[in-house]
């Protein structure tokens, strides 16, 4: 495969000698089967000062990239071609690919030389240990500090990544912190060796997107701050444009493309690039929902659409479930949590509705409510799902509190697709088995009609005797979504239904759900935390936050114009897949991050976090109400902020 | 973690009831009640009891009441009084019995258990960390050759090859020469030299499982990204490995010592029976073997309750070990 | 064992998108998960052949008759405490050609211990036949009389001890091979009680949760606190001894049933917890399937394996109980035969230094069996959760 080589940038000077260089890398596992190669002989060559990306799917090899630099790789894998030359302050090159895993001279690379922070803060950090001892081990490691002085320089350390109380928390078990902190955390300790190169393999992919833009900025002002380069492995096209002045591409263990950013993202050159970027929803930037229901929305929000279109086909009504937790002596110390608040939702025929909100807002909780995997604690959910066929379901029945045995019908009608495609499919049944399950209660199940759903979805009839073990992610979901469309639905309920897939992946499984959608008049709730896809395919959205509905508007208004401060904020941490647009926003701080659900905050759930908080809204929880415009007319979008109207929040522009 | 002490204490206190509820049926188990029973041992004797003898002894452990009354009679006895009823094999209270033979019991079941442990450690991370090695199927090999061979056997192979090798006898916790001497230092000696091979006999059963999930969990932990972090940040290989994942891999151990205990008792019935050892094993078996269903009754009320204690100190040693533990109990997380 | 293998390395180049190039080779994809697991399990040769060895003592457990030379309580008392015999390959010259034999003995009888003492007689040579008739007529497997034995001497009166006499000049060999059925049966028959009871129990708490959970993790609790083999004791010595030796067979079974069966319990438990929350057996709620199938169909077979692992396991510890209490005297009595009672004649140090064969023999009956039952089960367990740690 061709390396597109970087062309010359105009700049000054001669070129900086290479901090790191990696050449012809080749890194192999040799398992009982077969050798699997992950990296393929690459090149790669970081600047001092610069931040590098190194972008890829999953199994591109872009981590055992990093891995084999420090001599981490975890067996079997090793090192079985190339160099990585490392230049040391002195001007000294060493050869890391030759050193011993376990010698000194590695030691010291690490974590002298080179820092790391990992995808997986909580697991990176040991649950037996304080983060003060471990950044503290650091210290002592690198700098040669005693333990009184390492501990001193660990709680420096927490209040230089900008961690609140640092002597309280250097004592805390990584357990006890939010995931940004610990991310924090594993920062300080990166740093504790004043490394000048910085590795950061997926450091926010699993973090929330708030989070996310705080850690983002921390990297960019310590970069700045050291003279440091960093090495930044992802996936994420958006971090990219906001984080790299350089950029390389990996695929299937080989760079395809290496290029400065900005020019990357205005010509890529090699087809995978281009594909990617295709691929890559970026905010505000044409959508496929508005071809197909443009209409829909128009009459909506005019509120004068034909009655009958835009009765909803499910109704939700003060919804709550709450959890109890017991704790003290024989539990009986007991708090709530209430996962879901009292969150009213109508989903409209044909539409899609995105639910939107960051981990343990309760999204997740309110569709296993609408399905009623759990049983909702309060609230209504009232529908119109019963079809020719279904005579018996009645329609407008309470789903909260029907009894088991009377939900088949409305089961059928409102399916789910799972987020998991390796454990929402049974791995000891067919895929015939799988998909003939919801079929079996009217009767034997023809194989004809078990193909034709598999076409549907873009498989073939000889599939349908494999076992789910013999699929790729992508199709198990496909597979997944010719069960969920096989007993004629109405509404299909998408709980993060393409976050677990690669991004090529994902987005011909949209595509798919929008040609189902299309040939089929299917209503979607589409879950997911992933703002720029639920711009990409929602007619409207829904925005939650600790369990409380706190605005629903048409996408399109929410987006370039929201009602309500957190989601301004949240669309503020979004990064744009588009260098050049992401540089240039303005950027919104936020402070803090979602409290323990069950220490909420009495009034707003936000106050503590929002940027206009007053006095009221600690006192008064707004509800959730229609906005009205300037003229006192209503828009057709709520808000659950006090202040929805007065507010001038920032959107996206396009 | 006051809260938490308090609630396993108040487990175990529940525990112990229904184990000497248990232990009580099994006094009762045997036909005809224990009045009864010494009447006829005394006349094989060529005794006889006197009327007097025997209307105390009816009142003292309630046996014209029903069952209830006689449990009472039999705990608050031994709850006041330390009075564990009567042996009438031995003719003597079953509380000297008891006391007579219990601490050589708490040595041996101390000494296997530590054996036990230091075994299962030592060998548990040599094979986690050299996994699939020749020493791995080595060490795993030869714990599943503990695990399948019984106790007993072990035992009478080990005297076998003590006599037949070396001419010795082996059996009792002394050397014919300290049986009857006075405490001393060398006696001490003597006693663990004594005390080693049983204790080892004992350990062999409990190791191989222990092993096997230290084993496991090292296992799981190594592969840990808090392991490689430690590694990436310079930590030399052996001070990381006992700081990080062999901490983190003691918990499930700590906690697997609990359910040790009642095998290394087991155990040490067995295998001090067939050793002859002045230890509770053989004291029971006869008791039960002639129904002396007192004596037999308390030593398993007393073998239950040092089991319920042990897996007691194990759990809280866990709790005070791993702050995760701790937090759980604490009841800040769910 | 590797967190994270990358998974790229199919090295065809692409044919439109990544997705559709995953070649899959049908077979493998038509495997079931049943199939899977066997595959995995193949791999360990020491289960393996661990297998085959609990196969073979399980047919010798039901061909018991055929392949005891001499029926348990037969008894020859001029060959008391007889060690080992040896068979040779020999051709004594009386026409019938080559042929197994063993020799017969003369004994002395010391005057002051009354020890015996035998002496190979060179002279005296009894053939070994195949599927002769050996006068001791048996039902076989219950189908018809015959009194044929795998092999034996010809001359029924011959001294014929593979592997030594016992102190009433019973045959050990044979004995051996009768306590095979008693003690087999007893390890399986108790599993499946205990197996009865641990799943019963533990899925209930697995599924119900909420108080049933808790008192069936607190009885569960309280059983495996107990120290098994007094409490065992105590227990046996509560059997009346008149009982017949069938009843107390099953008596002992059943008390062994009886504390055996925590660990499975927890097992099942653990694994119905886990199997319930996930993603598909949620999906088969919602599609439709009654409470009846979604436990049948989609819980239950992701159990198996894992209870079939947990039997195999417990079999031994089963096996090795009753045989520590039949050796103290508290479990089966003469004239049952198991490999415990068989042990019981080298309880004491001076019998073993005598007749070293009556210890060696019966227990390494014990340690074939729970040595190839803890290698299978160990080789089971890891095949059908191959990711899984070994402690749940």
């Amino acid at each position: 495969m061709t390396v597109v080589e970087e062309r010359t940038m105009t700049t000054a000077g001669p070129e900086p000698a290479p901090l790191l260089q990696v050449s012809g890398l080749r890194v192999e596992f040799p398992t009982d089967e077969r050798l699997v190669t992950a990296v393929d002989g690459i090149d790669l060559s970081i600047r001092p000062n610069e931040v590098h990306c190194l972008v890829g799917e999953s199994g591109s090899g872009k981590s055992q990239t990093a891995r084999a630099a420090l001599g981490l790789l975890d067996p079997p894998g090793r090192i079985t071609d190339g160099q990585i030359r490392y230049r040391l302050e002195s001007g000294q090159e060493l050869d890391l690919a030759q050193l011993k895993a376990r010698g000194k001279q590695m030691r010291h690379i690490r974590g002298g030389e080179i820092g790391m922070i990992f995808q997986e803060p909580a697991r990176s950090l040991s649950p037996m240990h304080t983060i003060g001892f471990q950044i503290a081990e650091a210290m002592r490691l690198h700098r040669g500090l005693s333990k009184p002085a390492a501990w001193e320089a660990a709680v420096e350390a927490l209040k230089e990544v900008r961690i609140p109380r640092p002597e309280l928390r250097a004592k805390a078990y990584p357990f006890e912190l939010s995931g940004g902190m610990r991310q924090r955390a594993m920062i300080a300790i990166a740093l504790a060796g004043q490394p000048r190169l910085l590795i950061a393999d997926e450091p926010t992919t699993a973090l929330d997107v708030t989070t996310q833009a705080q850690i983002l900025r921390l990297l960019r002002r310590i970069q700045a701050e050291r003279d440091m380069a960093i090495l930044f492995i992802t996936h994420d096209l958006g971090v990219v444009a906001d984080m790299a002045d350089e950029v390389s591409v990996m695929r299937r263990g080989e760079i395809v493309e290496r290029q400065p950013v900005h020019s990357l993202f205005a010509a890529p050159q090699h087809e995978y690039t281009r594909m990617l970027l295709e691929a890559t929803p970026k905010l505000r930037e044409g959508r496929r929902a508005e071809a197909s229901s443009s209409a829909l929305i128009d009459q909506d929000s005019q509120g004068h659409g034909p009655a009958e279109k835009t009765k909803p086909l499910v109704e939700v009504k003060g919804l709550t479930k709450t959890f109890t937790l017991k704790s003290g002596v024989l539990g009986r110390r007991r708090r709530h949590l209430h996962a879901v608040d009292g969150v009213d939702l109508e989903i409209l025929p044909g539409e899609t509705l995105g639910l939107v909100g960051e981990s343990g807002c309760g999204k997740s909780t309110l569709a296993k409510c609408l399905l009623r995997v759990e049983k909702p604690s309060a609230g209504s959910i009232t529908h119109r799902l019963g079809n020719e066929q279904n005579q018996q379901d009645r329609a407008g029945q309470d789903v909260a509190t029907a009894p088991e045995a009377e939900l088949r019908g409305y089961r059928q009608r409102m399916r789910m697709v799972f987020q998991d495609p390796f454990g929402s499919l049974n791995p000891r049944m067919t895929v015939h088995d799988i998909l003939a399950e919801p079929l079996r209660g009217d009767g034997p199940v023809a194989r004809e009609r078990l193909v034709e759903l598999l076409e549907l979805v873009g498989l073939e009839p000889e599939h349908l005797d494999r076992y789910p073990h013999a699929f790729s992610g992508g199709q198990r979901q496909r597979i997944g979504i010719a069960r969920a469309i096989a007993t004629d639905p109405a509404v299909l309920l998408a709980d993060e239904a393409v976050s677990a897939l690669d991004v090529s992946v994902r987005s011909q499984i949209l595509d798919l759900l929008g040609e189902l959608q299309d040939s089929r008049g299917l209503s979607y709730l589409f879950i997911s935390h992933d703002m720029s896809t639920v711009e990409h395919l929602a007619d409207r959205v829904a925005v939650m936050y600790l369990g409380r509905m706190v605005e629903t508007a048409p996408t399109e208004a929410l987006f370039a114009d929201p009602k309500h401060p957190y989601t301004e904020t949240l669309l503020s941490a979004v990064p744009i897949a588009d260098p050049v647009r992401q540089r240039a926003r303005e950027r919104i701080e936020i402070s803090g991050e979602l409290p323990d659900p069950t220490e909420k905050p009495e009034g707003c759930p936000f106050r503590n976090r929002c940027r206009f908080a007053q006095e009221i809204c600690a006192l008064e929880a707004p509800e959730l109400r229609e906005v009205q415009d300037a003229e006192g007319n209503p828009t057709g979008r709520r808000s659950a902020c006090h202040f929805a109207e007065e507010l001038n929040l920032m959107g996206v522009q396009r | 973690m006051i809260q938490y002490t308090l609630r396993r204490l108040g487990w175990s206190l529940l525990t112990i009831w229904l184990i000497s509820i248990v232990c009580f049926f099994i006094i009762q188990a045997p036909p005809g009640d224990f009045v009864s029973v010494l009447m006829a041992q005394a006349e094989e004797d060529g005794r006889r009891l006197s009327a007097a003898q025997i209307e105390v002894l009816r009142e003292r452990y309630a046996l014209d009441q029903p069952w209830y009354a006689q449990y009472w009679a039999w705990m608050s006895g031994i709850i006041t009084q330390g009075d564990f009823g009567y042996s009438f094999r031995w003719n003597r209270p079953a509380t000297e019995v008891i006391m007579e033979y219990l601490p050589f019991t708490l040595l041996l079941a101390g000494g296997s258990m530590f054996l036990t442990w230091i075994i299962a450690f030592a060998i548990g991370i040599y094979t986690a960390v050299k996994r699939y090695s020749i020493g791995d199927y080595f060490f795993t090999f030869l714990g599943f050759i503990g695990l399948s061979v019984p106790n007993f056997v072990l035992a009478l192979v080990f005297m076998y090859i003590a006599f037949a090798h070396f001419g010795m006898t082996v059996g009792g916790l002394f050397s014919p020469e300290y049986v009857e001497a006075d405490w001393s230092v060398a006696r001490v000696m003597d006693l663990l030299q004594n005390l080693a091979i049983p204790a080892l006999i004992i350990a062999t059963a409990g190791t191989a499982g222990l092993i096997r999930i230290t084993r496991a969990n090292l296992s799981d932990e190594l592969v840990q990204p808090y392991v490689v972090a430690a590694r990436a940040r310079g930590q030399k290989e052996n001070v990381l490995l006992m700081r990080y994942p062999v901490r983190a891999a003691m918990n499930p151990f700590i906690s697997t010592i609990g359910y040790a205990i009642p095998s290394v008792i087991s155990g040490e019935v067995i295998v001090s029976s067939v050793l002859s050892l002045p230890t509770t094993g053989p004291v029971l078996l006869g008791a039960l073997r002639n129904q002396d269903m007192y004596l037999a009754g308390s030593f398993l009320l007393i073998l239950g309750v040092l089991t319920v204690v042990g897996t007691v100190i194990s759990d809280l040693i866990l709790a005070w070990a791993d702050p995760r533990v701790r937090r759980q109990h604490s009841g800040a997380a769910q | 064992m590797i967190s994270k293998l990358p998974l790229i390395g199919r090295k065809h180049r692409s044919r439109n998108t990544p997705e559709t190039d995953a070649a899959v080779d049908e077979a493998s994809a038509q495997r079931s998960s049943v199939s899977l697991t066997w595959r995995r399990f193949k791999r360990h040769k020491l289960a393996l052949v661990s297998l085959w060895i609990v196969i073979g003592v399980y047919l010798i457990a039901i061909f018991a008759d055929l392949i005891a030379p001499r029926p348990a309580g037969d008894y020859n008392a001029d060959y008391p405490l007889l060690p080992p015999q040896s068979m040779t390959l020999t051709d004594p010259g009386d026409g019938r050609g080559f042929g197994l034999y063993v020799h017969g003995y003369t004994q002395e009888i010391d005057e002051v211990s009354w020890n015996r003492y035998y002496t190979e007689d060179p002279d005296e040579l009894h053939r070994i036949e195949f599927f002769v008739n050996s006068g001791h007529d048996y039902e076989f497997l219950g189908l018809f009389t015959t009194d044929r034995k795998l092999f034996a001497p010809a001359d029924p009166d011959a001294p014929f001890f593979l592997m030594g006499s016992d102190s009433n000049g019973r045959d050990i060999f044979s004995r051996v091979i009768y306590g095979t059925q008693v003690s087999m049966s007893i390890g399986l028959i108790g599993v499946v009680l205990s197996l009865v009871i641990g799943i019963a129990l533990g899925a209930a708490a697995g599924f119900f949760r909420g108080v049933v959970d808790t008192v069936i993790q607190r009885i569960t609790e309280l059983f495996m606190s107990i120290p098994s083999i007094p409490l065992w004791m105590a227990l046996a010595a509560a059997i009346p001894r008149e009982w017949g030796p069938l009843t107390i067979y099953f008596a002992i079974t059943v008390l062994l049933s009886l504390i055996g069966w925590t660990s499975l319990a927890r097992e099942v438990r653990g694994r119905v917890l886990t199997l319930r929350s996930e993603d598909y057996v949620v999906a088969a709620r919602l599609d439709g399937a009654s409470r009846v199938r979604v436990i049948r169909r989609h819980i239950l077979p992701g159990l198996t394996s894992h209870i079939i692992a947990s039997v195999t396991l417990a079999v031994p510890a089963m096996i090795l109980a009753e045989t520590s209490l039949s050796f103290l005297g508290l479990g089966l009595q003469p004239p049952v035969v198991s490999w415990g009672v068989l042990l019981q004649e080298a309880q004491n140090i001076r019998s073993v230094i005598t007749a070293p064969w009556l210890l060696i023999v019966p227990s390494t009956a014990v340690v074939i069996a729970t040595l190839a039952l803890n290698f299978l089960g160990d080789g089971l367990r890891d095949a059908a959760d191959p990711y899984g740690g070994a402690t749940r």
